[in-house]
Parts: structure tokens; C-alpha cells; sequence
């Protein structure tokens, strides 16, 4: 018990850290509320550190509800850098605004804990949990600016759909526990491979479930309206570390269930990918809201990485040419999914930063106009993120849909690659508008301004990596190869 | 004996819930509920899940029912029973309802292959329950808890009266 104890180590830091920020929220009196947002960077940090110290990874903790290995440690960095670099935005956002939430600082704490459980879940139960712990929190944190009726519909929305799927999710595990009498995902190896109509629909309804947390097409309509209503860096939170987060579950449950999941998946997810990534990135193109054009064009990303999934469950009779592709595509997958964290927290990092008032959301993309003369650094940020998202060299979103489309290619899927680069070129056109208004037009009256020296900090540091790991992405993703392969032989 | 109180308790469940569909009053339509509940737990204590049973009565005839009951009489009480329409004044669910039958009483016919058929030993007890729990289970069901917290700052964040808080 000691040892599993030991192995949970920065969960436990998390966990506790919450219950610490609330008891010193009650009981220290402060009309700053700066001690509670660097006591949750310090739980943070904590626990990235407590995680350095567990490196003696085990894959049978609880009996085998959890694991440990190179991926959850890979993971749960990306998921607690995600939760820093948000409550830097909120601290500066509060600071500004001179009015604190405290009930945030608990609320992102769990809801890091709840994605890195359900990176290191091995057990149905555990998994199920972990998707809620993280789900409530994120409700309520889209619902947070109760004076914002966008605000408030966007939380209300998210919970009702979420629910659903939940709800989806768990009668596809309830049939697949009703076949093996165990929630495992050991236990599932046992399922028949041939495709009953049980395991079928159980799967289905798995990937049902998932699709609505990483907003797949047909899955994606709650999207545009929630990352839009909640406020801007709660979305970058969720856009990045949700999608994340189910991306992680996806692909621990499809490495142990390939030859039963590949049945009804393969098929189902080549059209959904293509579909997904097709529809964010034509709607996109239409959008004049800054929020609104980025939840489209997380849409078309999700679609890029169900690519990057599909490489996985491609079925090939040569076991050893399978292995060596299934474990680039799993790395590139990763590597996606660092990637498209560092550029879009950078996006709406900005776009939270240059928001003035209280309540107010830099959204209008007419009203960037100048920015490069007024916040020279900050425009510079963003046209990296936008050159990153579109894909364009030498930026990490080069790096990572080169990596993707590489393992789809590898796979034998060329049209599908090919695709997904028409799809890139369609999505440059939104992505470089945003660079033409910020440096092409003059500054207007109403152009944004902002303020705030921490976010235009943290997102110049995000540049930089943008492009260092554009120009070197070799290390990271060697990182990532690894932590892919840590999960072990499918089956 | 068995088949007696399952047809027993059947019946009575049947009863209370066209009971609570048809009545006019949402009141009492909450209570027929209630009672309807208490009746499936019956049926679970025969089906040896006695703490499903105590459950189904602690947990939805006791808490949630009850909370239903002060939604509804705090909400709309009063007004509410000159306005409801009763569901028994449209005839078109009949059609439905028969279609439905129909389903349940072909899928008594199916086969469920795949699924395991029998119950471990001492599957439902209290004992068994409890040591899953504490033992197996610790860990998820110490990360229930914290969902549980998750909600509960939720619902003090969302009903709290301060003067804007946006995060």
C-alpha cells in the first residue's frame, strides 16, 4: 500500500493541494487574492516535482486500477503546464479586473487531477470517474462570469451534453463489463475479436462518448457556443487539456482493445476524421469572431488527430512493420498533442490578455487591427501561434501534422494524407487573416490594447518554443516515441 | 412464496407508476414515485441485492424523491394542479406503450450470448459491498469524493450572492 502510495505521489499533491487552497482561502483574510493563485502554481510545480521522485514506474497499482509509466508522467507534464499557464492568465485577469474568484483555484486543481487520472487509468471505473471529476469542473468553470448570459449558456449547455455523453459512455462500458464480469481493460483483451453485436455497440458507444469531449463531427455542436461563452483562458484550458485528456484515454483503450475496437473504429473514424476535419475547417473560414474561428478550427485539429489515431488501428499482417508504424503514429499523436497545446494556450492566452474590462472578451478580429504597432510583441506572439496552427514551417504545428501525416502515409492511407494537407491549405486562409488585420491595417480607435506584463510574458515564451521545437523537434518527440512505447504490446 | 411477493411487488409497482403518470397533481404524482421505488426494491431484495435494496430506498425513495418533492411544492405547488395536463387525457401513448411491450416481451425470447450468466457467490451482500469498497475499490472511491467536492464548490460558487466573480 506504501509504495502505491508512493507511486500516486503527485495525484496526491494535487488532490491535497486543492483541499489546501480552499482551507487557506477560508482562513486567510486578504483583500489581494495573490497568495492563492502562487500557492496553486506552487501545488503545480509540487507536483511535477513529486513526479521527478516516482520514477519507478509500475503498471499494477490498486490491482491494477492505475499505471504508471513513461506515457502518465509525459502526460500529467503536458496537463499540470497546461493548468500553470492558465492560472497565470486568470491571476493577471484577476489583477487587472481587481475582482477574484477563489473558488477557481480548487476548481482547475481538480480538474488537472481528473486529467491526469484519466491518463493513468486501467480500469473502467476509474476512467469513468476521472472523465467526471474533470467534466464538473470544467462546467462550472465555463460558467464562472455569471454576469456574462453568453457565459452562462455556454456552462449550462456543456453540462447538459456532457451529461449525455457520460451517460453514452457509461452504457458502453456497462456492456463491456457485461461481457467479461470485470472493468479492466486486461479483462477486455478476452472479448471476442470477431465483432459480436455487443462488443460493436459497446465500442461504438465508447467512441461516441469520447467524440463529444474532443468535439468530433457529428459530435461538435456544442463547440463553437462554449468556447466562446466561457471566458477566454478557461477556453484555452479546455480546448487544450480536454481534448488532451480523452485523446489520452482514446488511446490507452485502443491499444489494449485493437483487434476489437478496429472492427467498427477503422472504418467509422476514417470518415469521421475526414468529416471532422473538412467541416471545422469550411465553417472556420467563415468566422469573424477571434473564439469562435478557434473552436472551428479545434474542431478541424480533432480531426487531424483522429487521423493520427486511425494510423493505430490500421490492421497489417506484418506484426513487425505494424509495431514500428503503430509506435511512430503513437508518438506523433503525442507530439500533436504538445504541440497544439503550446499554440492554441498561446492564441487565447492573448486573446485573454487583451481583453480590458472585466467581462469584456477580445473576440472581434476587425478590432486587431494595428495591434502590431500598438503591442509589437504580443502581435509578433500571435502570428507565430496563427503560422503554427495553420501548419506552416518552421513552427511546432509543422512539426506535429508532418509527423502525423508522415505515420497516415507510413500506414498506406495516402488519399487520407493527402487530405488532410488540402484541409491544411484551406485552414491557412482563416489562420494568416488574423496576421493581415494585426499587420496590414492601421490602428483604429477601438482596436484592442491590453495590458498585463505576465500573459504577454508567458505567451512570448510560448512563441519561442513554437518555433524552437519547430526548428528541433527531434528530442521531443524521440520523448514521445518512448512514452508511447511505454504503454506496451497491444493485445 | 417467491412468486407470490414478486407478482406482489410487481403489481404494486406497475400501479404506482400509472398512478403517477395519470395524476393530475405533480404533488402526488411524486409521492406515487416514491412508492413505485419502494416496490422495486422489493423486487431487488427478491432478486438477492439486499443492498441494492436498501439503496433504491435510502437513495431515491428517501434523498432524491424528497428533493423532488421540495422543488415541486417550492416551484409551482399551488398552481400547478388546475394547469397540468394529466398524461392519461392523451390517448396516442397507448399505441406506443403496446409497442413497447411487444419489444420487452421479445427480448425476454433473445439470448443474451456473451454476457455471464450467474452471480459470484455472495454477490449483493453487504459484506462483500463494503470490503469492495474499502478494499478494491479505496482508491475510486476516494476519487468520488472529490468529484463530490468538485460539485459542492460548484453549487456554493454558483448560489453564492458576491458581486461578480469572473474567472
Amino acid at each position: 500500500m506504501t509504495a502505491n502510495l508512493m507511486a500516486i505521489l503527485p495525484y496526491l499533491v494535487l488532490a491535497g493541494g486543492a483541499l489546501l487552497v480552499m482551507l487557506v482561502d477560508s482562513f486567510v483574510k486578504s483583500m489581494r487574492k495573490d497568495h492563492l493563485s502562487n500557492l496553486s502554481l506552487l501545488v503545480l510545480l509540487g507536483s511535477l516535482v513529486a513526479q521527478q521522485f516516482t520514477q519507478q514506474y509500475s503498471s499494477d497499482l490498486f490491482a491494477g486500477l492505475l499505471a504508471t509509466s513513461k506515457f502518465t508522467f509525459y502526460m500529467n507534464t503536458l496537463f499540470v503546464a497546461i493548468a500553470l499557464l492558465t492560472v497565470n492568465y486568470a491571476s493577471s485577469l484577476y489583477s487587472r479586473s481587481s475582482s477574484f474568484s477563489s473558488e477557481f483555484y480548487p476548481l482547475i486543481l481538480l480538474a488537472t487531477l481528473g486529467m491526469c487520472l484519466m491518463a493513468a487509468a486501467t480500469d473502467m471505473l476509474v476512467l469513468f470517474i476521472a472523465i467526471e471529476m474533470m467534466s464538473m469542473a470544467v462546467y462550472l468553470m465555463v460558467a464562472g462570469n455569471r454576469k456574462s448570459i453568453k457565459s452562462v449558456e455556454a456552462g449550462f449547455k456543456y453540462l447538459i451534453l456532457g451529461a449525455f455523453a457520460s451517460a453514452i459512455l457509461l452504457m458502453g462500458m456497462a456492456l463491456l463489463y457485461g461481457q467479461t464480469g470485470s472493468t479492466l481493460y486486461s479483462s477486455f483483451a478476452a472479448v471476442s475479436s470477431s465483432g459480436g453485436l455487443m462488443t460493436s455497440l459497446a465500442v461504438g458507444l465508447l467512441l461516441i462518448g469520447f467524440g463529444f469531449k474532443i468535439a468530433m463531427v457529428p459530435f461538435h455542436m456544442w463547440t463553437p457556443d462554449v468556447y466562446d461563452g466561457a471566458p477566454s483562458h478557461i477556453t484555452g484550458f479546455m480546448a487544450t487539456g480536454v481534448k488532451a485528456a480523452a485523446m489520452a484515454a482514446m488511446i490507452r483503450i485502443v491499444w489494449v482493445l485493437i483487434p476489437q475496437v478496429s472492427v467498427v473504429w477503422a472504418p467509422l473514424i476514417g470518415v469521421l476524421a475526414v468529416l471532422t476535419m473538412t467541416i471545422g475547417n469550411l465553417v472556420a473560414l467563415a468566422q469573424s469572431n477571434i473564439k469562435r474561428m478557434l473552436a472551428w478550427s479545434s474542431i478541424a485539429h480533432a480531426g487531424y488527430l483522429l487521423l493520427g489515431l486511425m494510423t493505430l488501428l490500421k490492421p497489417t499482417s506484418d506484426s513487425a512493420v505494424l509495431s514500428v508504424v503503430a509506435d511512430n503514429a503513437g508518438g506523433a499523436l503525442l507530439f500533436y498533442l504538445l504541440a497544439y497545446a503550446v499554440m492554441n494556450l498561446g492564441a487565447f492566452g492573448i486573446i485573454s490578455y487583451l481583453a480590458k474590462n472585466r467581462g469584456e472578451e477580445a473576440d472581434n478580429i476587425e478590432r486587431y487591427a494595428g495591434l502590431s504597432r500598438t503591442r509589437p510583441l504580443v502581435a509578433a506572439s500571435l502570428a507565430i501561434f496563427m503560422f503554427s496552427l495553420a501548419g506552416i514551417p518552421p513552427t511546432i504545428g509543422f512539426a506535429g501534422k508532418f509527423y502525423i501525416f508522415e505515420g497516415v502515409v507510413k500506414a498506406g492511407m495516402i488519399p487520407l494524407a493527402i487530405w488532410g494537407v488540402v484541409n491544411s491549405l484551406l485552414s491557412a486562409y482563416y489562420y494568416l487573416r488574423i496576421i493581415i488585420v494585426m499587420y496590414m491595417k492601421d490602428p483604429e480607435e477601438s482596436s484592442y490594447k491590453g495590458s498585463s506584463w505576465e500573459t504577454a510574458f508567458a505567451t512570448s515564451v510560448l512563441a519561442i518554443i513554437s518555433v524552437l521545437l519547430g526548428v528541433i523537434p527531434a528530442p521531443i518527440r524521440d520523448v514521445a516515441v518512448a512514452a508511447f512505447k511505454s504503454l506496451g504490446q497491444s493485445g | 412464496m417467491e412468486a407470490v411477493l414478486f407478482y406482489l411487488f410487481g403489481a404494486l409497482l406497475l400501479g404506482g407508476a400509472i398512478a403517477a403518470m395519470t395524476s393530475r397533481s405533480a404533488v402526488a404524482a411524486v409521492v406515487w414515485l416514491i412508492f413505485a421505488f419502494v416496490n422495486a426494491a422489493g423486487i431487488y431484495a427478491l432478486l438477492a441485492a439486499p443492498v441494492l435494496a436498501i439503496l433504491q430506498i435510502l437513495i431515491y425513495a428517501g434523498a432524491i424523491m424528497v428533493l423532488f418533492l421540495f422543488v415541486v411544492m417550492m416551484l409551482q405547488g399551488p398552481t400547478l394542479k388546475s394547469e397540468l395536463k394529466s398524461i392519461g387525457d392523451r390517448k396516442w401513448w397507448l399505441p406506443v406503450g403496446a409497442v413497447l411491450v411487444a419489444l420487452l416481451n421479445w427480448m425476454h425470447g433473445v439470448s443474451l450470448e456473451g454476457f455471464t450468466n450467474d452471480a459470484p457467490a455472495g454477490f449483493g451482500e453487504i459484506k462483500g459491498v463494503a470490503e469492495l469498497l474499502l478494499n478494491k475499490y479505496m482508491i475510486t472511491f476516494e476519487m468520488i469524493s472529490l468529484v463530490l467536492l468538485v460539485a459542492i464548490i460548484g453549487a456554493v460558487a454558483l448560489a453564492s450572492n458576491k458581486k461578480g466573480m469572473p474567472w
